[in-house]
């Protein structure tokens, strides 16, 4: 067994602080809990196939862990983290079990050492055995972990699966994508940089098989091998296409999206995108020396492909098999095929702070200059003494603008130039709804492109609608109930997956929980995403904005004029070489955060 | 390769019609792809059935597209259209199924008409029309094919192949580079088929077609199987068939290979005779910034599914072993090469420097004791006709040197299991001014 011993990325959060300020150069680790588990799956015909996933768990209590996928949980490895160690539990049940274990092939595993057919491991001892297992065996009691260790890792796109009898335990589920960069932004080098990357991980299924091993006859008469492998579903990021999938997120115009491109399935495919070409970088974590431009691109099974594609108008592109998997069963109109969805190119947030008065950092910067394009505005500040501070793009999209918010009246900087005209050229509105500590909270609750106004009362969140800037009551405008029984938590909104539209969210003490799937209301992970990021800075406040210009909202802190900023909107403080670290607003005693396109 | 003894055996009548047209002279100084050329870069096609036939007497229905009001075929109409222009392409529908098209390497293709469907706007069934707009903006090699339940539509024959030629030598260059320079260009469209999805569609059992058994029994090169792939353009023995593939050069010509894949599976495709050098993929130049510089050399280029390569192939008789043009140095027959240019023989065009003058090294064997194929002319110098018995060498009348041309996954090479057919031609070479008859 492998022993390894390290700290949590999730609660590693003052430590990787402590890290960017002690340490230079220093390789650290990354660790994952997965757990392998039976699943199912729903094929768009009602099938129900029964599979073998990897469920993420938060430590080695394995005790708080997510529902098992398939594919598995990405394995994200920042940039300044040279080991991976994968801690693998085995919970596999049901009429048919095995061992399993984990490889990455084309990462160096500190030990490889293979399992015989009649379970020993190590040196093949006599003609008789076969090999069972690549590496390490977590045998099916959900007690024993066996940790797996790479060093020395490469930056690139890979291949996760079980090395353990992978002729059935691939295609029964156990596989997903592991991902490190260069540095942040960078897949391979700086010729390589990227805005926003989407992971497409094809893979099939051939339900015999999955039957076979859920009914407990696999390997006897009825069932003895996958010798007459023949898939019936076809699947891109374990689903198959159907009327009902949504499109990816890929970016935005003129800008680099990195696609991430596996083949965990048996057969070779050819992922064809109209309508654009894909500069094709890199194969197996090994980048080209010269790219490939090319809109067809040759995935043999078990190989990983990146290209970057920059788009030059909006709107969703279809990559598809060539190889023509475009069925669920025999059925036209699904299988591997995905539609990329560009979004029109918007500049990336810049920050700000508020403290009797506007500092705006104009330059995008991160510092504070004192000279254009920062600028330092005083709007509202005398009339308003105590108010505090909104903003949003009240009069559509563009330039973000001002407001202050005092006590249910706000103040909005309708006309854009930093200054309070009263109305008609400004905007004054009552929102009267709520209790006297109710806070304010602005979004595009609608897509409309105007940002609208609301209201946070102790997990009950008031939003207008309508716009008109009144509290109209249902249906006119809007309730949801989310953050109630977190007495601490403040309100946060963005839009979390490049939808268009604003969700909703709270922080509370370090830890998001966030309305990803934009119901308005807490369904927990994986429907909705909970994050820490600013645990153990205790005067810290939550502070959101589209960090990189690629459409989402990410996430970040604020503490006392520093700011920690989820450049790769992985929902962690990932250290300054992956996520961001600025400098504004020191010395402002009680200064508030804001974020906006200045 | 497979012996020519063998295959001539088995060569149906359909080839006779090559012999004629061999005998009839050129036609054509010039290989040039059969195609569609429209002045103002539009087209009409027209989404229908018909029948393609198959050398071991088969004949499946196809949907197809047709050029206009002419017949379905199969692949579609190689649209030719020059770089820059804005080309337009009016789809009708026929079938009983909607139907569309899609230009993969093509930016910002702007669909009217149709209704809406997954990949672009498509044609309603029945008498429905859609349009699609684009500007050829780079030239090369490309494919279009139904983006409407591709999985079936493809494999039913709604396929072809676009060409843009460059701005620069349009007539002589597939790139806007002297690396992609050619004196014959060839298409090799290649598909497969597997007839029990025709078969069910022609019975009205389209509810019944299930992909995931996918299993073809027959190939083919622009829509035909060998031998007929040797067969003239436009035979009228082949009416939803028009496009051959009967490669032809002279020696040190180049010819450019168009390669497309355009069925589901991927094929080796391998040329006797000499390493071609792919120069293109998908319509782009493997380049670092200098012409084709990333190009390759290979003796078998696999074409992808959906994906296109260019290759430029050329061929001198170098090692072949002895002068292919049978001379020989009177002065001194040890004296070969440039010694023997020296001494006074003069190089034929296109012939390589090391074997001039080399003697032919073996005795051929009587003709008692030899097997003859149509190709073969009697003997083994190019140009020159050698003693056959009677009836034989019919399809070689001018002494040229055959090279069969195939996918190199070998059960491809017969028409539902029967050897030889399928994916496979003959190039041939042609002594210096013999006039090429193709196309
Ligand atoms: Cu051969």
């Amino acid at each position: 067994m492998i022993t390894y011993t390290g700290k949590k990325i999730t609660e590693g959060f003052l430590l990787a602080l402590v890290c960017i300020l002690i340490m230079n150069g220093t390789s650290r680790a990354a660790e994952y809990w997965l757990r392998a588990e039976v699943t199912t799956k729903t094929m768009p015909d009602a099938s129900v196939i029964t599979m073998w996933g990897f469920a993420q768990c938060t430590d080695g209590t394995y005790t708080t862990c997510g529902a098992a996928t398939v594919p598995g949980p990405t394995l994200s490895v920042p940039p300044a983290d040279s080991t991976l160690t994968v801690h693998l539990r085995n919970n596999l049940t049901g009429a048919y079990t095995e061992p399993v274990s984990i490889i990455i092939p084309g990462q160096k595993a500190s030990s490889y050492v293979p399992v015989w057919t009649d379970g020993s491991p190590g040196n093949r001892t006599n003609l008789t055995q076969r090999v069972r297992s690549f590496t390490a065996e977590t045998p099916p009691d959900n007690t024993t972990t066996v940790d797996y260790t790479w060093t020395g890792l490469k930056a690139g796109t890979y291949l996760y699966q079980s090395g353990t009898h992978p002729a059935v335990q691939v295609q029964m589920g156990l596989y997903g994508s592991m991902t490190r960069d260069a540095a942040a932004g960078q897949a391979y080098d700086s010729a390589t940089t990227y805005n926003s990357e989407v992971v497409l991980l094809f893979s099939e299924i051939d339900p015999a098989l999955h039957t076979a091993v859920a009914g407990g006859t696999y390997g006897t008469a009825s069932y003895p091998s996958t010798y007459n492998y023949e898939p019936k579903y076809f699947l891109i990021n374990g689903a198959p296409y159907s009327a009902s999938s949504v499109p990816l997120t890929a970016g935005t115009v003129g800008s680099r999206t990195l696609l991430r491109i596996l083949n965990a399935g048996l057969k070779p495919r050819v992922p064809v995108i109209n309508g654009l070409y894909l500069s094709v970088i890199a194969e197996d974590g090994n980048k080209y020396l010269y790219p490939k431009e090319q809109y067809s691109v040759l995935l043999a099974a078990g190989k990983t492909m990146d290209a970057l594609m920059v788009p030059a108008t909006p709107g969703n592109y279809a990559i598809y098999d060539r190889r023509l998997a475009l069925t669920n069963a025999a059925v036209s109109g699904g299988g591997m095929l995905a539609v990329l969805h560009v979004s029109l190119n918007g500049p990336a947030s810049q920050i700000g702070v508020f403290q009797n008065a506007w500092y705006l950092d104009g330059s995008g910067n991160g510092s504070w200059d004192g000279t254009p394009p920062d600028s330092l505005l005083a709007f509202g500040v005398n009339i308003l003494p105590g108010a505090l501070p909104v903003t949003g793009g009240w009069a559509g999209p563009g330039t973000t603008r001002l407001g202050l918010f005092d006590s249910g009246t706000w103040y909005l900087d309708f006309n854009g130039n930093g200054v309070w005209d009263g109305t008609p050229s400004d905007r004054l509105y009552a929102f009267n709804v709520g209790t006297p500590g109710a806070v304010p909270v602005t979004g595009d609750w609608t897509g409309s492109g105007t940002t609208r106004i609301g209201v946070y009362d102790s997990g009950i969140w008031y939003l207008d609608l309508n716009g008109n800037g009144a509290w109209n009551g249902l249906p006119l405008d809007g309730t949801h109930t989310f953050g109630v029984g977190l007495p601490g938590a403040v309100p946060v909104t963005g839009d979390w997956t490049g939808s268009g539209t604003t969700r909703i969210g709270v922080y509370d003490s370090g830890t998001w929980y966030l309305d990803l799937n934009g119901n308005g209301a807490w369904d927990g992970t994986p429907g909705d995403g909970m994050y820490t990021f600013g645990v153990g800075l205790s005067g810290a406040v939550p502070v959101t904005g589209d960090w990189t210009g690629n459409g989402t909202t990410r996430v970040g802190v604020y503490d006392s004029g520093i700011w920690y900023l989820d450049i790769n909107g992985n929902g962690a403080w990932d250290g300054t070489l992956t996520d961001r670290q600025y400098i504004f607003g020191v010395g402002l005693s009680g200064s508030v955060p804001l974020s906006g396109r200045w | 390769m497979r012996t020519n003894r063998r295959l001539i055996k088995q060569i149906p009548t359909v080839l006779i019609t090559v012999a004629v047209f061999l005998a009839c002279g050129a036609l054509h100084a010039e290989g040039a792809i059969e195609g569609v050329v429209s002045a103002t870069s539009t087209f009409t096609l027209t989404a229908r059935t018909g029948y393609v036939s198959t050398p071991d007497g088969g004949s499946y229905l196809m949907w197809g597209y047709a050029n206009g009001p002419g017949p379905m075929q199969y692949p579609g109409p190689t649209l030719i259209v020059n770089q820059g222009a804005v080309v337009t392409v009016n789809l009708n529908n026929e079938l009983t199924v909607p139907v569309s098209i899609v230009f993969p390497g093509q930016k910002a293709v702007r669909s009217t008409g149709g209704i809406p469907g997954l990949m672009t706007n498509e044609a309603p069934a029945g008498g429905g029309t859609v349009s699609y707009t684009f500007t050829a903006s780079q030239p090369g090699t490309y494919t279009y094919y139904s983006g409407t339940n591709p999985d079936l539509q493809i494999e039913m024959g709604l396929v072809g192949a676009l060409i843009v030629r460059p701005a620069t030598n349009p007539g002589t260059q597939a790139y806007n580079h002297a690396d992609s320079q050619f004196d014959h260009e060839y298409l090799f469209l290649l598909s497969e088929m597997d007839p029990r999805i025709h078969d069910l569609v022609a019975t009205g059992n389209m509810a019944q077609v299930d992909n995931t058994t996918y299993f073809p029994v027959l190939w083919f090169i622009n829509g035909r199987a060998a031998p007929d792939t040797m067969a003239e353009a436009n035979s009228p023995l082949l009416p939803n068939q028009p496009y051959n593939c009967m490669p032809m050069m002279h020696p040190g010509e180049k010819i450019l290979l168009r390669m497309i894949g355009a069925g589901r599976d991927f094929h080796p495709y391998h040329t006797h005779g000499n390493h071609h050098r792919v120069i293109a993929r998908d319509g782009r130049l493997l380049s670092s910034g200098s012409g084709a510089d990333l190009g390759e050399q290979a003796f078998t280029t696999t074409v992808i599914p959906g994906s296109t390569a260019d290759a430029i192939f050329s061929w001198t008789g170098e090692k072949l072993g002895w002068d292919m043009y049978g001379h020989s140095n009177t002065v001194d027959p040890n004296r070969i090469g440039a010694n023997c240019v020296a001494d006074g023989v003069a190089l034929e065009p296109g012939e390589s420097l090391a074997d001039h003058c080399k003697p032919f090294p073996v005795v051929l064997p009587s003709q008692q004791e030899l097997t003859f194929g149509q190709f073969y002319s009697g003997s083994p110098f190019l140009g020159a006709l050698g003693g056959l018995p009677p009836g034989e060498g019919g399809f070689n009348p001018n002494g040229g040197f055959f090279y069969m041309w195939h996918s190199h996954a070998e059960k491809e090479l017969t028409n539902n299991d029967i050897f030889p057919g399928g994916m496979l031609t003959m190039m041939l070479i042609e002594a210096p001014g013999v006039p090429l008859m193709n196309p």
